[in-house]
């Protein structure tokens, strides 16, 4: 029975791992996979037609996939593809997430019971919309969250339109089926229409016809190099990676210069046209087209644009994810049955989900081309910390073998991810840093210590909740067990004490090469050195002997809540603006997050005699003892 | 005495000094979502008291709005953590090699905050502005004023009279030195709205009866004073200047009554003045000159990744000369200042530089490096005795 | 127990004490007025204010003439086309200046330049006297102006010529109201120079078309 246990965990976790690497399924004849590996450069990188897709719908629809009204489900290259190649189509779907449809205050707009809109749904209503949206409040840390609804929803529109308008110029139907013909007839009415141009400025007799037709195309892509929003057109080779690539507009007017027409443009043309008119061959002998030319061009950018890819399919963070939950349960099971065989799963699915999940940091950084940078926005502190928080639950498992590292390193690994995803929602998640934040060498060392400090003080934090629940609810937690927490929690403490104040000063000589000031009172550097303070004071409570157990757990989970405040609540301040982020999702989170703390600060706090544990039993003991000890000392006096 | 002693250097004073600290660092970050860095910096940080209040933004204002939180501020709370350190140091600690991690990060902590109050007292910011092919000789400040007379009658050198804002105190006279005049301010306005008279606006009384305020029919609306980070405050005043033989007149000057307008000329039979204010301004024995402004942006957007100034320094004494390459996290060191790449403007044609003096910016660097060797000796030797513990177990 | 070490710190430490105070007393000092000698400075050419000059929103005073606003208001103007005179050399536009040209002769120099902004900029009698104070002239009054200003058409619009005549420098220039912003056509140069010009400055006036989306 025991073996079996074993293995079953060991079978589960084997599936889940699995359930990343399935190919998509794709039903269809077209090449969708090459498809999505078609390399474009948008937001100052290059990245396959893949990224795009996923980013664009978690941004609409705060998902990654699609549902059409016939109830297929669509993954979002796919999407993608309608978007972009079958327009009509695409607008039926319903992609645009609108959480609370009845308070935007827009008349026979909310559907009951719906929070995902087609275009077309909102077609009727874009001048309500738009009005609207030049009411609201235009610094967004001052929104109301009704305002913030308008701007993403007007946000997100000029998104979907921009995309859509990305590969081609966008019409009726008949002008999609046709585009081949349309370049055809645009490149050869330049010179007549130049001609005819020249004519016209000097009062000369010209053709009417011929000039307003060639005027009409050049409005046409001046319009399209606005809104385009990929940049699918790269440089002629040699290339040099920090070049501009152009957008369809772009290309199109510049072949008004002389220039020949870049083929990528044609091919992404002759792509529509086969997708509509369903001819597959046609299609794919296209993509392979594309991809080689790219091959020719960017030799050694395919491999990571390939690489990115097959990242987004496996997901690396959602599989952690759900083996975190996975260990969290086997190791809560094994403090009730067959402690060693599920201790041991435990432990070596913790080294499957910690190695995923390093090689999904890995992966970012070799994407971003920045070895060594764990941490380069919100979102990958989120994984980082979770990351960290994991690392540390290893080396305790390994040390004292009783699970509480794994579990500890589970939950905060869980709850950590589930934040990274949340954030994940606004777009890019591998974007590009400012300038001032733009050293390789600050990013990895500054940045990644003080993620550490992190992970390390809400492992501490998380260790003391576990003895707060083990010490009130279980009787089979003894003095011993209690001892082996309390110097987890020391050393733990100690480490983030150390980690948080190298990462600090760090912070500091990096200030002071950037601006020439080492400390500049900055919120974000404020919350930093609370947290350190905060490590200082548990330490020196703990060697005054001012602390005991309980006070020690207790400063511990102080310490979570002054590390949320620095992560996350310094974050939703606007200085100068009288903004306190109220309105932000993640202010709740937060103070949900910190009541929640506070709760257990109080769970500690209750008298002994209501700790069932056998540590608590003894604890109880010795307090009774000492207070009739007391009682007599006063009585004889 | 000894008991005297024995609390200064006690554990607990040190763990609830600490707390202090915590709560006033918290508040602080609160109240500059109301009042900017720079206010706030001197209210709770660079004070012995700070008062929280409850700010106008939060819930349940109009029952709480009376709510004041003091608190020891940072310099109370920052001389008792020295004073306790020391302390702590002078009765408890005996100097043994076991002990050698700990005195190492104290004695690096304590340099890093008086490293911190040197920086406070003595470090100077300003900021240079330099239009690409065009050269600089001075920085300004960002919030501090003067009022300058300007004597251009020399042919080789102007003569800069320069007047702290602080003492033009309505009533007060002044003496500019080594001139006959002397400033008697009328009146003051740290922020203000300048303009022409327009009917509805609510303007001060204008005393003067020279210059701008006179031929142009400019009146001065005072206004709150702005702590918002991009903003500068119009510092304005109506001043007299005097002379031996009486006054003679009354301007009224502005720091945004600059170079746009035309000179504000005091004259003393053959001698002239200009007369401004504007932000104080420190003047170099050299000259910065920018060669060339190069602003880079991640293809295909409008993201920077790096702005650079290629920069010249020529300085009167010419062995002193300088070429240097000015970009982010790369400043240039020279003269006992620092040049930083701040911003730019003018459509790239404009580099702003951030000009920092301050001699004891090598005194982190030293208490950095005390507390790291401290830290590795400390927590090394906890950590081997941990795996020696746990070896033997 | 206090050694014969710690007593000595012990010893030490009203002082340490005494100097930090010390210290911060001193941040409190009162600066004082000073005199110092600068190299010559240019002082740059007096623009024109604004009707309201408001609290300049920029963290960073340029040293360039241009209050903000200024260039994105240049930006949206329309594009004005001209004739350049003979004799006359073309330069490049630049920040607000619409059009640059220059002239130059034995007698002197005179520099032309386009500029427009929103508003009527102080009014006209602000900017005649604004011009007249370049040129060393006492500020006039509105009665003063028929002497030296007549109406002109401009761009198909009426403006105002002015015909500044100084010492040693003179102006002739126009004003023109163009709905709802103002433009500034001004030769500044040395007397004889401008005087000589003033044909090629009425050519060049009558060249002048602004782009015009009202009509």
């Amino acid at each position: 029975m025991k073996k079996f246990a074993f293995t079953l965990i060991l079978i589960i976790a084997a599936l889940i791992v699995a359930s990343g690497f399935k190919p998509a399924t794709n039903t269809s004849d077209f090449d969708v996979a090459s498809f999505s590996e078609l390399p474009v450069q948008v937001g100052g990188r290059i990245k396959p037609l893949d990224s795009v897709a996923r980013n664009t719908l978690l941004v609409l629809a705060a998902r990654q996939k699609v549902v059409t009204p016939e109830g297929v489900t669509l993954s979002p290259i796919e999407w993608f593809m309608d978007l972009t190649m079958r327009p009509e189509v695409a607008d039926t779907y319903r992609v645009f997430k609108i959480e609370f449809p009845d308070d935007l205050g827009i008349a026979g707009l909310a559907q009951k019971g719906q929070r995902h809109y087609a275009f077309n749904d909102l077609l009727p209503h874009f001048d309500e919309i738009l009005r609207l949206y030049k009411e609201i409040n235009p610094e967004p840390k001052k929104r109301s969250p009704y305002e913030q609804q308008i701007a993403d929803l007007n946000d997100g529109l000029t998104l979907y339109h921009r995309v859509m308008h990305s590969l081609h110029p966008v019409g009726t139907p008949e002008r999609l089926d046709r585009l081949v013909d349309e370049y055809q007839s645009y490149i050869s009415s330049i010179a007549p229409g130049l001609v005819a141009l020249r004519q016209q400025q000097a009062a000369k007799d010209y053709d009417a016809e011929l000039l307003s037709r060639f005027i009409q195309f050049g409005d046409d892509y001046l319009k399209l190099s606005k809104t385009a929003y990929l940049r699918v057109v790269p440089p002629i080779a040699p290339v040099d990676p920090l070049d501009d690539w152009k957008n369809i507009g772009l290309e199109l007017l510049d072949v008004m210069r002389g220039d020949d027409l870049s083929p990528y443009v044609t091919s992404y043309a002759s792509l529509t046209m086969a997708y509509r008119l369903d001819q597959p061959d046609m299609f794919n002998k296209t993509v392979e087209q594309l991809r080689q030319r790219f091959i020719g061009e960017f030799p050694n950018d395919i491999n990571r644009v390939h690489f990115e890819r097959v990242f987004n399919q496996a997901q690396p963070f959602y599989l952690s994810m759900q083996l975190y939950v996975l260990i969290f349960l086997t190791v809560c099971i094994s403090w009730l049955r067959w402690p060693a065989p599920l201790a041991k799963a435990a432990f070596w699915v913790l080294l499957l989900a910690f190695t995923i999940h390093t090689l999904g940091l890995i992966s970012r950084m070799y994407i971003q081309e920045r070895y060594g940078v764990f941490v380069t926005n919100l979102y990958s502190s989120a994984v980082f910390v979770g990351w960290g928080a994991v690392l540390l639950g290893v080396i305790l498992e390994k040390f004292y073998k009783n699970g509480v590292g794994a579990a500890m390193a589970s939950l905060v690994g869980f709850c950590t991810l589930i934040i990274a995803h949340h954030l994940s929602m606004s777009g890019d998640t591998l974007e590009m840093m400012r300038a001032v934040l733009d050293s390789n060498f600050w990013l990895a060392t500054h940045v990644t210590v003080i993620t550490f400090g992190y992970s390390a003080m809400f492992f501490a934090g998380a260790l003391a909740l576990i003895f707060t629940v083990l010490g009130l609810f279980s009787k089979r937690f003894s003095k011993e067990s209690a001892k082996s927490i309390v110097s987890m929690v020391y050393g733990i403490t100690c480490f983030a004490t150390l980690f948080s104040l190298v990462g600090t000063i760090l912070g500091g000589i990096w200030a002071d090469q950037s601006w020439g000031r080492f400390w500049g009172w900055d919120p974000k550097e404020n919350g930093a050195l609370m947290i350190v303070i905060m490590g200082a004071i548990v330490l020196h409570a703990r060697w005054g002997g001012i602390v005991k157990e309980r006070g020690l757990m207790a400063l511990a989970i102080c310490g979570s809540i002054v590390t949320v405040w620095s992560w996350f609540g310094t974050n939703l301040l606007g200085v100068g603006l009288h903004a306190y982020g109220f309105t932000s999702s993640g202010f709740w989170w937060t103070i949900g997050f910190a009541a929640s703390q506070i709760f257990f600060i109080c769970l500690l706090n209750l008298p002994w005699r209501y700790w069932r544990s056998a540590f608590g039993e003894d604890k109880n003991r010795r307090e009774r003892k000492a207070i009739l000890l007391a009682a007599q000392e006063s009585g004889k006096a | 005495m000894k008991a005297l002693l024995q609390f200064f250097a006690s554990l607990r004073l040190t763990v609830v000094l600490l707390s202090l600290s915590m709560v006033l660092i918290f508040f602080g970050t609160l109240a500059q979502v109301e009042t900017g860095i720079w206010k706030t910096q001197k209210d709770y940080f660079e004070s012995a008291l700070a008062i929280w209040a409850y700010p106008e933004a939060w819930i349940a204002y109009d029952k709480l709005y009376w709510l004041r939180i003091p608190m020891p501020g940072g310099y109370l709370l920052g001389g008792m953590l020295l004073i306790n350190l020391v302390a702590a140091h002078v009765t408890r600690f005996t100097l043994s090699a076991k002990k050698a991690g700990i005195f190492l990060i104290h004695i690096g902590l304590i340099l890093l905050l008086i490293s911190e109050l040197l920086t406070d007292v003595l470090s100077e910011e300003s900021q240079m502005p330099v239009d690409e092919g065009a050269s600089s000789n001075y920085s300004q400040e960002y919030r501090d004023n003067e009022l300058v007379l300007i004597d251009r009658m020399h042919a080789d050198f102007d003569t800069v009279h320069s007047i702290p804002i602080a003492l033009l105190k309505p009533g007060r006279t002044v003496a500019v030195p080594e001139s006959p005049l002397t400033i008697r301010t009328v009146s003051y306005y740290p922020n203000a709205q300048i303009g022409r008279s327009q009917e509805g606006a609510a303007p001060v009384e204008s005393p003067a009866n020279q210059g701008v305020a006179v031929k142009m029919n400019v009146v001065v609306t005072p206004t709150a004073v702005t702590y918002a980070e991009n903003q500068i405050n119009t510092a304005t005043a109506y001043v007299e200047v005097l002379s031996p033989e009486g006054s003679l007149g009354i301007w009224l000057v502005s720091n945004v009554i600059d170079d746009r307008f035309p000179p504000q000329m005091v004259t003393l039979g053959e001698q002239s003045w200009e007369i401004v204010l504007r932000l104080k301004r420190h003047y170099y024995p050299f000259a910065v000159e920018l060669v060339d402004f190069s602003h880079e942006k991640y293809p295909g957007t409008e993201i920077p990744f790096n702005y650079s100034s290629e920069v010249m320094v020529r300085h009167s004494d010419t062995t002193k000369n300088q070429k240097a390459l000015i970009y982010m996290n790369h400043p240039l060191r020279y003269e006992g200042l620092t040049f930083y790449q701040a911003s730019f403007a003018n459509d790239d044609r404009t580099s702003i530089f951030q000009v920092v003096r301050n001699p004891g910016w090598i005194l982190p660097y030293v208490s950095v490096l005390l507390m790291g060797v401290g830290m590795l000796v400390q927590f090394g030797m906890h950590f081997f005795k941990f795996l020696k513990k746990r070896a033997t177990a | 127990m206090i050694s014969r070490i710690h007593s000595h710190y012990l010893q030490r430490l009203p002082l340490i004490v005494a100097g930090i105070a010390a210290l911060c007393l001193s941040a409190c000092d009162q600066a004082q007025p000073v005199t110092y000698q600068i190299p010559k400075e240019q002082r740059a050419d007096a623009m024109p204010t604004m009707a309201a000059a408001t609290t300049p929103e920029t963290s960073a005073p340029s040293k360039m003439n241009v209050l903000p606003g200024m260039q994105q208001a240049a930006n949206e103007a329309g594009e004005v086309d001209f004739i350049t005179p003979e004799g006359w050399k073309k330069l490049a536009a630049s920040g607000i200046r619409k059009a640059n040209l220059k002239v130059t002769a034995d007698t002197g120099s005179a520099e032309i330049t386009i500029l427009t902004f929103p508003g009527d900029v102080g009014g006209r009698l602000a900017n005649i006297n604004r011009w007249r104070g370049q040129v060393g002239l006492e500020a006039a009054t509105d009665e003063d102006l028929p002497a030296f200003t007549t109406a002109y058409d401009i761009s198909g619009h009426r403006g105002l010529y002015v015909r500044l005549e100084g010492e040693t420098q003179s102006i002739l220039g126009a004003l023109l109201p163009f709905h709802g912003s103002t433009w500034f056509v001004k030769m500044l140069g040395d007397t004889p120079t401008v005087l000589a010009n003033e044909a090629s400055m009425k050519l060049f006036l009558d060249s002048i078309q602004i782009e015009d989306h009202a009509h």
